[in-house]
């Protein structure tokens, strides 16, 4: 401005009108979308970190006999890589876009309790920092899975230092998910706008609420776990021992009190993403969702089920392991009701042109095409899996069907939220024309990685197999390897997308309302002053911007119904 | 500190549907800044749902391990109920001067509120003492059997409890005789005698688990 060179004696002029109301400096503290960008950061770091090792694994298992890494290295990088992508990625940046979107979405000015959030990130911080110290530390090997199993396959000892330090940087993870599952709990049931009603609440706030109910009853068992695990391994207790010394103990306790927490902690990680997938179908498809009351049953049905087949991982378990496996195939009757949900949505708007290609070429409607792809096929090899997992003992069935959803589709998910929502966060878009490559090297890489997985469960190859010499099973080793590299270069891509559009600015600024949305995040600037919102526009549904559209466009009345009708229909 | 904000209460939603002709139309009064009531409640019932959890998933693994021993406790565990029974009664008048603080709170009668908030502290001294007692006296160590670490892990689970109800109650104490309290607006209180009600609920589930029910093979 060519005006500030005038003296000082002038006053300071009236901001210009199409001046932006620019976010108040941070405080670090309490602004829940800092807060919740740091979560987010946190994440990713892991995702790479996560990402990194399993290339490393995918190397050694490139052909027969490679040597890569030995057996001991191997078996703690893949201890590593399952601890980090399930805990220190999925969890946290999940958490992550929850605190920074969910109180914009209800309308809110802010969390319920934003420093707990800030305490629960540094905790992540602090609890992820020592999981990744663990396998350098001197005495025993940090080599037991992502399961922690004990024993330890081939008898090795886990005690020492390392394991003391993946155990209780495990339960600090947990604890800290569950502080701010509570916190966003708390949020979503007692901070919501006069007239959000839950059934009027934003699909992605609902399964937030929901996800955040299963860490909250799932993670304490794992933390009493961890407790137990760690009185075990630490002062030499006998609880998980098993009945060779005169201690007494357990050994078929640890596996179940394991994925009793773990199982519908999975489920839990993908839900956020079903929520995800029905913010940006409607909005993409520029009508409301086909069924916002089944979508929003269909996501609780999930909650309720993902505690039903946690006994399907469970090798241990004979005739009981058919019941689990039920409930481990009727949780997928929800997810398919909402995959039909979006299908029709689509359709619909197909038909009605409402919404054209150019709609459907944003960058989160191709990303969600991509989650909702691999959701589809992982939903039929999580059935596969359940199926065939009663067969055999120990093998890559698990691996394969668990990699497919609760990594593949649920990291596709958080692609797709990040690329809604970075304008709102950041006020910067992400590549529109980046984002087909990238999700079909993200989605493609994924499906012939894991695809191969499958095929290596049918082979029969054992799961914490450190090599191989079969060379049957050289072809599909080797396809896995290409694929997660794929997948490598497609993460590669999405981060440097992140880098170079929001981190360096270089990215097309943001309107308030870029996609045209339907909920009250939508309804302030992007990025959102601290204090969120000026005012809020009336909630009588569960798209009130699209409530506020229809009625200054066309004169219709909430629901795209024309007044007309509305009145004929309430004076009967 | 400031005394919290009341959220302004909601305007009752016109009718839906008629008259939408009306929008759009923002909602004029400010924005609330503050927690709505209840918040901090909720927060700790939920905090409590998940501690609960720890809790029972402790008791799943003694009662599944106690129905795998052969002999249960093992044999030179002496399970006395000297001790239990003291902390058992110690702890139940504690809980009832914790009702006894929130009572004053809510009457707004914050000179006893704060007598009853020392004497539970006393109390609940009383019983972290005997807990610790009955932690580091016994011959049996955590390495000793799975009983002997089951028993450790639930009493220290215990023992934690109080410490943290402690550490609470002495802050809400504090807070009360600052006059951050009065019959309207008290939620912080009740909040902590929920953990203490917690607490020693969590002491009844472990005294039924390792000293009524368990001493079945003693011969």
């Amino acid at each position: 401005m060519s005006a500030t060179d005038t003296s000082e004696a002038h006053e300071v002029e009236a901001p210009a009108a199409e001046e932006v109301p620019v976010s108040e400096p941070w405080s670090p503290g309490t602004d829940h979308k800092v807060v919740g960008t740091l979560f987010v950061v946190v994440g990713l770091l892991f995702l790479v970190a996560a990402g990194v090792l399993a290339l490393v694994l995918r190397a050694q298992m490139a052909g027969p006999d490679a040597g890569v890494v030995g057996r001991t290295t191997y078996r703690e990088l893949y201890t590593l890589h399952g601890v980090l992508g399930v805990f220190c990625f999925l969890g946290p940046v999940w958490v992550g876009l929850a605190t920074a979107m969910v109180p914009l979405q209800i309308g809110a000015t802010r969390l319920a309790f934003p420093r707990l959030q800030s305490l629960a990130l540094w905790l992540v911080v602090v609890g992820g920092a020592m999981i990744v110290a663990a396998p350098f530390m001197n005495g025993a090997d940090v080599i037991s899975g992502w399961a922690l199993s004990t024993p330890v396959p081939d008898g090795a000892s886990f005690s020492g230092h390392g394991p003391d330090l993946l155990i209780l940087g495990l339960a600090i993870v947990c604890i800290a998910l569950v502080a701010a599952s509570v916190n966003l709990m708390v949020t979503v049931l007692k901070m919501r706008a006069p007239g959000l009603t839950l059934r009027r609440a934003p699909l992605f706030s609902w399964s937030v609420l929901v996800s955040s109910s299963i860490l909250l009853l799932a993670l304490p068992v794992l933390v009493g776990a961890l407790v137990m695990l760690f009185v075990d391994r630490h002062y030499g207790g006998h609880i998980f021992n098993g009945f060779t010394g005169s201690g007494g103990g357990d050994p078929l306790l640890w596996p179940r009190l394991f994925w009793f927490a773990a199982y519908p902690t999975l489920w839990a990680l993908l839900l956020p993403g079903l929520g995800v997938a029905s913010e940006i179908v409607p909005v993409a498809a520029r009508r409301r969702m086909f069924s916002h009351q089944r979508a929003t049953l269909a996501i609780g049905a999930v909650g309720i089920l993902a505690f039903a087949g946690w006994g399907s991982q469970l090798h241990s378990l004979t005739r009981a392991r058919f019941i689990f496996g039920v409930g481990a195939i009727v949780v997928l009757l929800p997810v398919a009701s909402l995959l039909l949900n979006w299908l029709a949505t689509l359709a619909i708007a197909m038909r009605q042109h409402t919404a054209g290609p150019k709609n459907l070429k944003t960058a989160p409607m191709v990303y969600a095409g991509g989650f909702i792809a691999l959701l589809g096929l992982g939903m039929v090899g999580w059935a596969a899996a359940v199926v065939s997992g009663n067969a055999g003992r120990s093998n890559y069935w698990q691996a394969a069907s668990q990699h497919t959803l609760f990594f593949g589709a649920a990291t596709l998910a958080v692609v797709a939220a990040l690329a809604y929502w970075a304008p709102k966060l950041w006020g910067r878009h992400l590549s529109d024309k980046a984002s087909l490559p990238t999700s079909v090297l993200l989605s493609g890489g994924m499906v012939v990685t894991f695809g191969a997985f499958f095929v290596l469960a049918y082979q029969g190859l054992a799961m914490h197999a450190s090599s191989f010499s079969d060379t049957d099973l050289t072809p599909a080793n080797l396809v896995a390897g290409i694929g997660s590299a794929i997948t490598g270069l497609g993460l590669l891509a999405f981060v440097a997308d992140l880098c170079v559009n929001v981190i360096a600015g270089r990215g097309r600024q943001a309107d308030p309302d870029p996609w045209t949305g339907h909920t009250l995040e939508w309804s302030t600037s992007s990025p959102p002053p601290s204090y969120n919102f000026d005012r809020l526009p009336e909630i009588r549904s569960e798209a009130p911007m699209l409530d506020l559209r229809s009625a200054s466009d066309s004169l219709t009345g909430p629901g795209g119904v024309p007044i007309a009708a509305t009145v004929a229909r309430a004076s009967g | 500190m400031t005394a919290p904000v009341r959220a302004t209460a909601p305007t009752p939603a016109p009718a839906p549907g008629l008259s939408a002709p009306a929008l759009p139309a923002g909602r004029d009064e400010p924005m609330p800044a503050g927690r709505p009531n209840g918040t901090t409640l909720l927060a700790m019932k939920l905090v409590l749902a998940a501690d609960a959890m720890v809790l029972a998933t402790l008791l799943v693994a003694y009662f599944t391990i106690k129905q795998g021993a052969p002999v249960w406790p093992p044999k030179g565990v002496k399970v006395g109920t000297y001790l239990p029974t003291i902390i058992t009664i110690t702890a139940a008048m504690s809980a009832a001067s914790g009702c006894w603080m929130l009572f004053c709170v809510r009457r707004n009668d914050q000179r006893n509120a704060v007598a009853a908030a020392v004497l539970t502290v006393i109390l609940g001294t009383a019983v972290a003492n005997a807990q610790w007692y009955s932690i580091t006296n016994p011959k049996f160590g955590a390495d000793s059997h799975a009983y002997g670490s089951l028993y450790k892990v639930m009493l220290g689970f215990h023992l934690a409890h109080v410490v943290a109800g402690m550490v609470m109650i002495v802050v809400v104490a504090a807070q009360a005789l600052a006059g951050h309290y009065g019959s309207e607006d008290h939620e912080p209180v009740s909040a902590v005698v929920w953990f203490w009600q917690f607490a020693n609920v969590a002491w009844v589930a472990i005294v039924v688990a390792l000293f009524v029910l368990s001493p079945h093979a003693t011969k």
